[in-house]
């Protein structure tokens, strides 16, 4: 046994060797510049064994050859001290000697050398190392590198070594068998591996296995590259990087057409390698007319025990999977195992690790799983008469009576996959085109959907079940305006989406009380906000009365609420409802941290090391991104003509009451701001129009904010437009009124209404009303038409008392201020002032 | 059913529902439950057949009876059943206490908010019949309104469950507001109704917000003439009829006298649907009972209202009138601060006298 672990540790120290190393090592790999012994392998080679023997003979003497070359430089080399140089030799001849696969029970002499090479390097280490102070730098660091790379290479075959030692005539004896078995897992990736990846990356360990296997099956491989001979012995790693490259212009099309014929072929024989390893002998595997469906479930076990081994290539499970199920179909053995073996490989599919964020990787699981599901779909819809078990009974009977027991819950893959797609979406740049792609899949999804609806329809499922189909479905329609659902989806003339949408929603409303029944709320409400249904989502809103419940609920659910919220918003603003679109964003956009409440971002210094990966997982794709500059506008604009009439009716107040804080911090930013340059921020011109409305000056406002670019995200832009217009219009007259009304003793309403351009009945109302709120101490003349202002002309005392009465009351808030804020330190503050 | 009525005075005097429940069941020897539930079934077989006089008085019994560990969904529904009774009966009295009992119930059980939402709306619906027809009724209706607005929970729910539901009730809540005495009940109903964004044709919502909010006196008279066909035509304001008159032109007449400092009386009378002597009649009387400083032009047919600003000592007087107060209230605290200073600088004088 010992000699087992010898070889198979040479194949596991080489692979970390070349996984540390670069350019140079792989090169090495790809030059069999003299003929070598190597070794067939059976098992792949089952169909063409006799023009493999042909080859091997050739190959074989040129590796022998090559090898003796390596030793002879080497000793070369230790004669003159140039370490550096043995020390690229010394890897040279590791791959070499790994190249050749010789086996060292037919050649000994191989062995031989081999070992006594080794051991000579040792030597020359140790001396030195004796003399080391002597060497120049260069020298110095190789000698410290070889010394390791010898040290950590024969670590694994110390025991032989010695052995050597004692008795050179002996060498060790590796089992074929078992040495092929330790090789086996090798192959199994580079279907998959190689498929995706066409140009892999230089420091992984692909390369080298593909190459493995091109030399092991590819007859011409050996002239590909025998043009470049002499290049090792010279071992500078500037020239070996270079002449990579050269060759991979000149030869890549070469070896990525005989990598990709290599990929089809192992793809179809690895498989059956499988078959063949688990049925002891490669015989066994050829007569596929003898599976039975008990065979079929007994190499499903066995490829299922495989589960969860860290040595095994996580795909190989699902590979295996395929395979045996495309087998099973070929043999007939019935739909039921097939749907059976279906199960299997979407759960293994499931199961690989969702590994680093390696997109391709990942987008291939994907679509597989998206293949996976569908056709298991399908096989249900196609054969109603398979029973489904939604549960394991019993592990022990896999069949029941003839029919082989299918396992499975269908509706629990689409979630996943649902989920998984979700997964994906979130971890894929947005401006790749694989996010488009993964887009596009959202239309698989529905068909999927569809299918399973069926399906569930077929075995009259519980509602719940409905439910939590009704749920995924509004997951992907809710963000859509209907345009794009009848467009895409609802393609018949006789659909419309927002009655399928209402009735999904209907539907988990009546059947769920719980997270499901919110959610649906939620979505309904976001969809008929964008939809720009006002009465509807009115309507939802006070039946359900979400926002007194969506506490309870978990953090997803009220990022869901808060998105909700935002388009409640700005769909009562595109309604005119200015105040409520104020109050309804007022919560969201307050504290400054709007992107992390519809979980579009964070602020990476707000979160330690530990929440950040928490936050991550909340983050939305990009396509569900709502535009914050939108956000952040029409709540400025909502605040403005909230605000600007209210500020300037308590002008001459000591004690304001701010309605909105953030609104008054921009102003003073701006008032605080030496020179006022144009506006550049949509924020920036909803300011500046502010100012522009304290003036009275209403053109000029308005076309400050119709200027901003984010109105042209609305459908409705132009009735959004003209809408702002007229409130800017009535909210500027009032301001106005505020303002100047002092320095008038009557205005008439028809020149107020030229003024600002608006019928002169609005303009009676607007004045009505502040007469009536006593906002305006005047009174309306019907018969002339005009507004008389009740201007008080106080005399001096008076103007001069009421001064006083102000500056008390300034004073007394003044106090209140400190006594607030302060926390009141008295005593302190008293002693500081004496010191 | 085998209960006789000496039985039922018995009930009568008071005893605990518990006991006697415990007397009955000894002494016919019945179970506990079936016995209750065969009075809720005969209850409602009463009800059924028109006897309403009966079914309330087994009602009744089914109430004394019927303790706490009774199911509660049937107690419900036979409160609902008892109030049918009553108002069927015309016992009003009865009635408006039932009906907060019910009101109750609604907000504390247990459903979803939307099926609270449909047992409200059936609630007020039903409350329609009980308000306009007790004399307290009108007052309670504008209750709810001044409830909402001073954010008691439940009657902002009631209010919103209506909009959200029946928002053609707001005519009668509406009326309940202009015929309150309490003045200001139409601005607060208008103000809900506008902040919310209620949507309702009603032309009696309509003539008041045209009225009060747009100050749009020819859209408001229109409206008005709308009005008085509709309430003279409507099962529940058709007894209000003339009330509802009286209020509506006086309340036009108000909002003109705040807005306006002249008038003319044709106007006026125009808008108040009446003609232009019974104009001048009314502005005589307003200015008889002292609510109005006002002079009648009769040879340009004008009101002249005559408006004083605040005097200036007036608005000084306002300015000063707290700061007493907010002084003191300052002062207080200063003072509780202060002591608790005191005592931790006892406890941490070190601290301190580093300063």
């Amino acid at each position: 046994m010992s000699e087992v672990r010898f070889d198979y540790n040479i194949e596991m120290a080489n692979l970390i060797w070349s996984n540390s190393s670069d350019d140079s090592d792989k090169e090495i790999y790809e030059k069999p510049e003299k003929p070598g012994i190597k070794k067939s392998r059976p098992m792949l080679a089952l169909d063409n064994e006799e023009t493999q023997k042909v080859v091997v003979r050739n190959v074989k003497e040129k590796r022998t050859k090559e090898l003796d070359d390596t030793i002879k430089l080497i000793n070369n080399s230790a004669r003159i001290r140039d370490v550096s140089k043995v020390c690229d030799l010394f890897a040279n001849l590791i791959q070499v000697f790994e190249k050749g696969k010789f086996n060292l029970k037919t050649d000994m002499s191989i062995g031989k050398s081999y070992f006594k090479t080794l051991l000579d390097i040792k030597t020359f280490i140790n001396e030195q190392w004796e003399s080391r102070s002597r060497l120049n730098r260069t020298n110095a660091r190789a000698l410290n590198t070889l010394k390791q790379r010898w040290n950590k290479y024969t670590k694994d075959f110390q025991a032989e070594l010695e052995a050597y030692k004692e008795n050179p005539n002996r060498t060790p004896e590796p089992d074929i068998d078992e040495l092929e078995e330790a090789r086996e897992p090798t192959p199994v990736d580079s279907p998959v591996t190689v498929q995706e990846e066409p140009l892999p990356p230089p420091a992984s360990d692909k390369p080298d296995e593909k190459d493995d296997s091109e030399w092991s099956d590819e007859t011409d491989s050996s002239d590909v590259t025998t043009s470049s001979d002499t290049d090792s012995d010279i071992g500078s790693e500037i020239r070996l990087t270079a002449r990579h490259f050269l060759k991979s212009y000149t030869q890549a099309k070469k070896a990525s057409q005989i990598s990709r014929k290599r990929t089809t072929e192992a793809k179809e024989k690895k498989p059956k390698e499988e078959l063949d390893d688990d049925k002891k002998g490669p015989k066994a595997g050829e007569t596929l007319e003898e599976l039975t469906i008990q065979r079929v479930l007994n190499e499903e076990d066995k490829i299922l025990s495989l589960r969860g081994r860290t040595s095994e290539r996580p795909t190989q499970l699902v590979d295996g999977l395929i395979k045996l199920q495309a087998k099973s179909r070929e043999a007939k053995l019935g739909d039921a195992l097939a749907l059976r073996l279906c199960f299997r490989i979407i759960s293994a599919i499931f199961d690989l690790k969702p590994g680093p964020i390696n997109t391709t990787g990942q987008s291939r699981k994907w679509e597989l799983s998206l293949k996976y599901v569908r056709e298991m779909l399908d096989q249900l819809l196609q054969h109603p008469e398979i029973k489904l078990y939604s549960t394991y009974t019993d592990s022990e009977i896999e069949t029941v009576g003839e029919e082989v027991l299918v396992i499975g819950d269908p509706l629990m893959w689409v979630e996943r996959l649902n989920d998984q797609l979700f997964n994906l979406l979130q971890n894929t740049d947005h401006n790749s085109i694989l996010y488009i792609d993964r887009l596009r899949d959202d239309v698989t999804l529905f068909v999927i959907f569809n299918l399973l609806e069926d399906f569930l329809k077929s075995i009259s499922a519980t509602p719940d079940s409905f439910v939590r189909l009704a749920v995924m479905r509004l997951e992907h329609h809710y963000y859509k305006p209907s345009a794009l659902l009848k467009a895409t989806y609802y393609k018949d003339e006789t659909l419309n989406p927002d009655e399928i949408v209402l009735k999904m929603g209907e539907y988990v409303f009546e059947n769920d009380s719980k997270e499901m029944y919110v959610k649906s709320v939620i979505f309904l409400v976001y969809y008929l906000a964008i939809n720009d249904d006002w009465i509807q989502v009115q309507h939802i809103m006070l039946t359900h009365r979400v926002q007194d419940i969506v506490q309870q609920y978990s953090k997803q659910v009220q990022i869901l609420y808060n998105r909700a919220l935002a388009q409640l918003g700005i769909c009562a603003f595109r309604h005119g409802h200015l105040d409520i679109a104020h109050d309804t964003l007022l919560d969201l956009i307050s504290n400054s941290r709007l992107k992390e409440h519809l979980a579009q971002g964070f602020n990476p210094r707000s979160l330690d090391s530990e929440q950040e990966p928490v936050a991550m997982k909340f983050i939305l794709p990009y396509h569900l991104h709502i535009s914050v500059e939108l956000i952040e506008c029409v709540y400025m604009c909502a605040a403005m003509i909230k605000e600007v009439p209210y500020m300037a009716s308590k002008e001459l107040e000591t004690k304001k009451r701010l309605i909105s804080r953030l609104f008054h911090n921009q102003l003073k930013n701006r008032e605080k701001q030496l020179i006022v340059g144009p506006p550049d921020s949509s924020r920036d011109y909803v300011i500046a129009a502010a100012y522009k409305m304290r003036e009275g000056n209403w053109k000029q406002c308005c076309n400050l904010v119709l200027n901003v670019r984010v109105w042209s995200l609305f459908k409705q832009e132009k009735q959004v437009k003209e809408m702002l217009e007229i409130r800017i219009k009535e909210t500027t007259l009032e301001t106005y009124l505020y303002g100047f009304s002092q320095a008038y003793s009557s205005i008439s309403l028809s020149s107020l209404a030229d003024k600002f351009e608006l019928p002169e009945s609005t303009v009676c109302k607007i004045v009505s009303q502040l007469i009536s709120s006593h906002k305006l101490q005047a009174s309306l003349d019907e018969p002339s038409r005009s507004i008389i202002i009740h201007s008080t002309q106080a005399n001096r005392l008076q103007q001069l008392s009421i001064r006083l009465s102000e500056k008390l009351d300034l004073l007394t808030s003044a106090n209140q201020d400190m006594a607030k804020f302060k926390q009141i330190n008295i005593p302190q503050e008293y002693q500081r002032g004496r010191h | 059913m085998i209960y006789s009525r000496t039985e039922a005075k018995k009930t009568e005097t008071g005893q605990d529902s518990d006991e006697l429940f415990h007397q009955l069941c000894e002494r016919e020897g019945m179970t506990a439950s079936s016995m209750v539930a065969d009075l809720y079934q005969f209850a409602k077989l009463n009800y059924e057949c028109g006897d309403y006089e009966s079914a309330l008085d087994t009602l009744t019994w089914f109430f004394t009876l019927a303790n706490s560990q009774y199911n509660q969904e049937e107690v419900n529904s036979a409160n609902w059943g008892r109030l049918a009774c009553e108002i069927l009966l015309q016992k009003f009295d009865d009635a408006l206490n039932n009906l907060d009992q019910l009101r109750e119930s609604i907000d504390r059980g247990s459903e979803t908010q939307a099926d609270k939402q449909i047992k409200r709306c059936w609630w007020v619906h039903w409350s329609l019949f009980v308000f306009f027809h007790h004399e307290d009724g009108l007052d309670r209706l504008a209750q709810i309104i001044a409830g909402s607005e001073q954010e008691l929970r439940e009657d902002r729910v009631l209010l919103s469950t209506i909009q959200n539901h029946c928002p053609y009730l707001f005519r009668y809540f509406a009326v309940a507001a202009l015929l309150s005495t309490r003045g200001d009940m139409v601005k607060r109903l208008l103000q809900f109704i506008t902040d919310n964004r209620v949507v309702t044709e009603d032309p009696i919502v309509e003539f008041l917000l045209a009225l009060y909010k747009d100050f749009d006196f020819p859209r408001a008279s229109k409206k008005l003439g709308i009005c008085f066909d509709v309430v003279q035509n409507d099962f529940f304001l058709t007894g209000c009829y003339q009330m509802f008159i009286e209020a509506a032109k006086r309340a036009v007449l108000q909002n003109f006298i705040t807005i306006y400092q002249c008038i003319s009386l044709k106007m006026l009378a125009e808008c108040m649907h009446v003609s232009e002597a019974q104009a001048e009649q009314w502005i005589v009387k307003y200015i008889q009972e002292k609510n109005l400083i006002a002079k009648i032009n009769a040879k340009e047919a004008h009101v002249i209202i005559k408006k004083d600003p605040p005097p200036i000592h007036q608005q000084m007087l306002d300015k000063t009138q707290d700061l007493k107060l907010r002084s003191s209230v300052l002062h207080q605290k200063v003072r509780q601060k202060y002591e608790e200073n005191q005592k931790k600088g006892r406890g941490g004088s070190k601290h301190i006298s580093t300063y």
